[in-house]
């Protein structure tokens, strides 16, 4: 990085950071997890936003594009409609009730052991999900900048629990609009540079020809198939449940939303992020695409992960990785010519040629990725243990290369705002539920507001340091931004399901619905270890058996003392 | 856990565009349907 990038990094991180602590002010620990009451729609759409945008999103979704296409944006065509459904029904009843955490509700309307039962779920996805979350971009940092890993994750993890802590949720959303607004504008201006980058004669929608010849233009499948991950149904059911369960149900978005200054404003920031969301991701898979289209005219590294390959060079396999690289810098060069060659057709009308070479560019596409798998044989030969998928290096890499400087390290900026962004309403989202759902409700009942304020604020920093203690003992996932929509899939379903129940069902008890959840979630995970099911599946699954056996337990087991009638 | 009355956030209902909830929802629901349509077509174009 040269001195212009550090210059932009810090100046654009730092700024943030005081900015939010400037405009912010706790005095009570309602205060601190919902803010004062003031924030409008944007400011709400936004936190909403950048609370779903983590560092995984930046790195890992470029890479998914460059590997499989567009046709991971079905996986958002879920949202609009479950936002629909919290603005008409959820949050009417969360403000009415005046919630500070959603499982507050699932003890109004059931009893106090459904209530922790969430809760806890909720503890355990999003405390595992925060290391990865601050664990993601520290190992690709570290890797392509050669920073130290466990001072990144450190340093990382401290500035967040510093101004969560000092500022709460309002310093969290006034810095999430910041944050929001640096990821976007440098995703465009990186988009932007790769247009630049590319051949002067080269349009943009050759470029998306070249993409659709390789069959990276894919943005809707209509085929069902139940294990095939991102479909239109699966988008549409699984997402939508994904979707109802995370932005209704999981506190780190509750705790955003709830913060406004009206059911209006709450409302209109959800839609917001409804409507907009699409739009967000499909620019972040495009800025993948182009890439993609870059390394056509220009070769690709036939390993991302540089550290790795460094290793592989210095080890016994070096001979293997240089063979390979010479067929790969031979396939590569054919490749060129035929890109080209299609283009020229394309220009031409020549419709049978265009159609012969897509054929041959498809032919070196598959000899492409064989050579890429055969040199991951390579690499786990030579560094045994090591991750080989290097798909959330991709974009990365590209950025370190061909960014000029200055916007590298706004790039970098982009990568530690939204880590930052995602982990501060993770921690103050934690902090909320341990204090409120546990520790108020269970252990010290008749606490002041000035040990609460406290106790909020110890909890919020326990839960950093268990995230960051979390980030450096784990390894490498298969991909990032799959792990943690994984890690989610197979808690939101029955937590989901015990709120739908809560909203729709009436003559579903406490008793009922709490051994439906625990049965759930055992089945999900049981399916998780020994079926190939699409994760997105789960959501659908775990919703549907705690309705379902709900109902069915309902009419065997006993009615809690006090029946709770479904608020208004 | 609870804080001064005047504090409370307002509980209104009052839609600021398109007169009520359900049309307002109602838009939600067909920009998500012009968002599929459009990126079908795109995908038709280009694949």
């Amino acid at each position: 990085m040269t001195l212009l990038d550090w210059v932009v990094l810090a100046g654009t991180t730092l700024f943030i950071v005081f900015w939010g602590l400037w405009r912010t002010k706790v005095s009570t620990s309602e205060n601190f997890f919902r803010g004062d009451y003031a924030l409008k729609w944007p400011t709400i759409g936004l936190s909403v936003m950048a609370t779903q945008a983590s560092a995984i999103t930046f790195l890992s979704v470029p890479g998914q594009a460059y590997e499989d296409g567009l046709r991971f944006i079905q996986f958002y065509f879920g949202m609009p409609l479950a936002m629909v459904v919290i603005s008409a029904v959820f949050i009417p009843i969360y403000y009415r009730l005046k919630l500070v955490t959603a499982y507050q509700y699932l003890e109004a309307r059931f009893d106090l052991k459904t209530r922790l039962f969430g809760a806890f779920l909720f503890l355990i996805q999003r405390g595992l999900a925060s290391g990865i979350t601050l664990y993601a971009p520290a190992i690709i940092l570290s890797a392509v900048l050669g920073w130290q890993l466990e001072l990144t994750i450190l340093v990382i993890g401290v500035v967040v629990i510093i101004y969560t802590v000092t500022g709460g949720s309002n310093a969290v959303s006034q810095t999430q609009k910041q944050q929001m607004v640096v990821m976007m504008g440098g995703m465009v201006v990186a988009g932007i540079v790769i247009l630049w980058r590319l051949p002067p004669e080269v349009s943009v929608g050759e470029a998306m020809n070249i993409a659709g010849a390789f069959g990276r233009i894919n943005p809707v499948s209509v085929s069902f198939d139940f294990e095939d991950r991102y479909n239109l149904w699966s988008g549409l059911a699984g997402g939508f449940f994904l979707a109802l369960s995370y932005f209704g149900t999981d506190q780190s978005q509750v705790g955003r939303y709830l913060a406004g200054k009206s059911i209006t404003e709450s409302r209109l920031g959800l839609l917001f992020n409804g409507v907009l969301k699409i739009p967000m991701q499909l620019l972040i898979l495009g800025v993948g695409i182009l890439v993609f289209v870059f390394y056509q005219f220009t070769p690709p590294p036939l390993l991302f992960n540089a550290a790795l390959e460094a290793k592989v060079r210095a080890s016994s396999q070096a001979a293997a990785l240089l063979e390979i690289e010479t067929r790969w810098v031979a396939l590569q060069a054919e490749k060129k010519t035929q890109v080209e060659a299609f283009l020229a057709a394309e220009r031409a009308n020549d419709a049978p040629t265009a159609d012969g070479l897509r054929a041959s560019l498809k032919a070196s596409a598959l000899k492409a990725n064989a050579l890429r798998t055969e040199v991951k044989a390579v690499v786990a030969k030579a560094v045994p243990g090591a991750e080989v998928k290097d798909s959330d290096y991709i974009f990365i890499t590209f950025v370190k290369r061909w960014l000029p400087s200055g916007l590298f390290g706004l790039l970098i900026a982009v990568i530690l705002a939204a880590a930052m962004s995602s982990i501060a309403s993770e921690l103050t989202a934690l902090g909320a539920t341990t204090t409120v759902d546990f520790y108020r409700r269970v252990f010290k009942r008749e606490a002041t507001e000035k040990h609460a304020l406290m106790a909020s604020k110890g909890f919020t920093i326990l839960w950093g340091v268990v995230a960051i203690c979390f980030a450096t003992f784990a390894s490498l996932l298969d991909n990032l931004i799959q792990a943690v929509n994984i890690l989610g899939s197979i808690f939101y379903g029955t937590v989901l399901g015990l709120f739908l129940v809560a909203f729709f069902v009436k003559r579903v008890q406490g008793n009922a619905v709490f051994v439906a959840g625990v049965l759930s979630q055992g089945t999900v995970l049981a399916l998780f270890a020994f079926t190939k099911i699409g994760y997105l599946w789960f959501n659908v699954i775990g919703c549907t058996l705690v309705v379902t056996l709900g109902l069915l337990l309902q009419r065997v087991l006993p009615t809690n003392a006090a029946n709770r009638p479904l608020p208004q | 856990m609870s804080a001064p009355e005047e504090k409370r956030p307002e509980l209104d209902d009052a839609p600021p565009l398109l007169g009520t909830w359900r049309n307002i929802y109602l838009a939600v629901v067909g920009a998500l349907a012009l968002y599929i349509l459009g990126l079908w077509l795109f995908g038709k174009v280009y694949a």
